[in-house]
């Protein structure tokens, strides 16, 4: 079977703005077009990296035709990712709204992490990808039954990460 | 805090986003931004974002106030 890796809106922005992380991202988004990885993330994480980009050009960091730019070629890149198979969207289930609450009080995470890291868990993926301080510092001292948590800010797990994936 | 969490068939079918619903939201996603599929351009994307502060600041910076 091959290796699901999860997307949290942390990791995948990463394949559009260079960033600590994105040279990994780069061969983890290459590897799932080949067919080699699948890539899960919620639905959600569409909404949030959107917002970012506004919130860019709300503080006139971008001008229009930049968000135009930056949001056809996110649209671009996620559709025929997701054509390919390599990419693929978790929806919003109320049920996993509802499960993945549990996770808030148990990890004193706030409710769109929990969001996150409770469908990368249910949707079986063998890692996490995500770039938060808060949350790795929150969720990393407990062990996940098949799955890991792999701090994108962290070279020692970027370095595992691909050693794993041998890409 | 656990230490180990342990896998829970939850009580629904997984299933994924089908790829003609997430191309309908997509195509909605250019409409609202009054942006082309032939303005697509990673390179450029790159270059523009590159000189912009950090999109994962300004992420973390919107979960705060959510939170």
């Amino acid at each position: 079977m091959k290796k699901r890796l999860y997307f949290d809106t942390s990791a995948l922005i990463k394949e559009f703005a260079p960033e600590v992380g994105s040279d990994l991202i780069d061969k983890v988004t290459t590897g799932a077009r080949e067919g080699k990885f699948q890539i899960v993330s919620s639905i959600w994480t569409i909404n949030e990296a959107i917002s970012v980009i506004d919130r860019k050009f709300q503080r006139k960091e971008l001008t229009v035709v930049e968000v135009q730019t930056i949001i056809a070629t996110f649209s671009e890149r996620i559709k025929d990712s997701n054509e390919s198979a390599g990419f693929l969207f978790a929806p919003m289930h109320p049920l996993i709204i509802a499960d993945s609450r549990v996770w808030i009080r148990l990890f004193h995470i706030p409710p769109i992490d929990a969001m996150h890291l409770y469908t990368s868990f249910i949707y079986d993926c063998d890692y996490f990808l995500i770039h938060d301080d808060k949350v790795v510092k929150r969720v990393k001292s407990s062990t996940f039954e098949n799955m890991e948590i792999i701090d994108m800010g962290n070279e020692n797990d970027r370095e595992s990460l691909e050693s794993h994936l041998q890409v | 805090m656990p230490e180990l969490i342990k896998k829970e068939r939850p009580n629904i079918k997984l299933e994924f986003v089908s790829s003609d619903q997430l191309i309908k939201e997509l195509s909605e996603l250019l409409k609202d931004f009054g942006a082309d599929p032939s303005q697509a351009d990673l390179k450029k994307t790159r270059q523009i974002l590159s000189r912009v502060s950090s999109l994962n600041e300004e992420l973390m910076s919107l979960r705060d106030e959510d939170e």
